[in-house]
């Protein structure tokens, strides 16, 4: 019994990995780009549902660099690193929302939250993404977006009606 | 009227003092006063020799105040300078705000271009001060809002 509870609370603290995509939400860091990836870099491309939705934006290619999972509770911020640059922090706040921290990540100092919106549980099951984007400091004219979603409704995404 | 008051609006007429309809009486009555005459041209004669002889104090100006002179021409001079330079780099003050306008604007209108279909998509400027969120923007169509970071 003890196990199993220690089990548990490990599972909660820790984010869930691409690999066992068990936790609610989905969260993709992606870049931005009318080139292509360099030789030797395994990058997927954003699926085609996902990158459709984003046609408000200019770039013509979208590669997800690393994807994660993780679920949210109320108590406690869930942080999700998604490079050493960047992560952020998810928490169920009051009236039904998942609350989205975008934090700045540097060596040797405390990350510095950049950003903070919340999105309805409602929304996402709708299908919406929450995206943080920014240009990309590493190369020119490219991009960087962080989405979260809800893998499952995103999936099959059938996009809300005005 | 007793003489002591007559004394002193001969001393009002002369200093020019009384009033239009008290003027009237006075010059009435020196018309056909000598005495008074008199007296009035004495008065002025006194008030002109006071006028004329009248010492002029100077204060001597103290190190302060003398500094404090080259100071303000110096002052002044750096504001007039200030006043050439800024009307000349008014233009430029204007560009530094017209280009950014401008490549807001480009930014609306390019993404406006990139629309395919008639997506409609609602813009919303945000520039909360505490976060680095710059531009947000969201289309219903495809349940997605993308806040866009400085």
């Amino acid at each position: 019994m003890g196990l199993c509870m220690a089990a548990a609370v490990a599972a909660l603290a820790l984010p869930i990995h691409a690999d066992d995509p068990v936790g609610k939400y989905r969260i993709q860091l992606v870049w931005g780009t009318d080139g292509h990836p360099s030789a030797g870099k395994d990058m997927k491309p954003l699926d085609a549902a996902a990158a459709s939705r984003l046609r408000q934006l200019r770039w013509t290619n979208y590669f997800v660099t690393k994807t994660e999972f993780s679920a949210a509770d109320a108590k406690e911020a869930r942080r999700v690193t998604l490079s050493d640059r960047c992560a952020v922090d998810l928490k169920e706040v009051e009236g039904g929302k998942l609350e989205v921290r975008m934090l700045s990540l540097k060596p040797g100092t405390e990350p510095r939250q950049v950003a903070n919106r919340t999105i309805g549980h409602d929304a996402l099951k709708k299908g919406e993404m929450l995206v943080y984007a920014g240009d990309s400091k590493d190369r020119w004219d490219d991009c960087w977006l962080v989405i979260v979603d809800e893998p499952a409704k995103t999936a099959s995404a059938t996009a809300p009606k005005p | 009227m007793n003489e002591k008051e007559w004394t002193l609006d001969l001393q009002a007429y002369v200093d020019g003092e009384l009033e239009p309809s008290r003027r009237a009486d006075v010059e009435r009555v020196l018309a056909g006063d000598a005495e008074a005459r008199e007296l009035v041209a004495a008065l002025r004669s006194l008030g002109d020799l006071v006028r004329a002889h009248e010492p002029v104090a100077r204060v001597p100006e103290t190190r302060e105040f003398y500094w404090s002179q080259i100071q303000r021409r110096i002052d002044q001079e750096a504001l007039r300078d200030a006043r050439r330079a800024d009307g000349a780099t008014r233009a430029a003050g204007w560009l530094r705000w017209l280009v950014p306008a401008l490549g807001v604007a480009a930014v609306v209108v390019v993404v406006s271009l990139n629309r395919r279909g008639s997506t409609p998509v609602v813009e919303v400027a945000s520039a909360s001060l505490d976060d680095a969120v710059g531009m947000t923007f969201r289309s219903d169509t495809d349940g997605v809002t993308v806040h866009w970071l400085r």
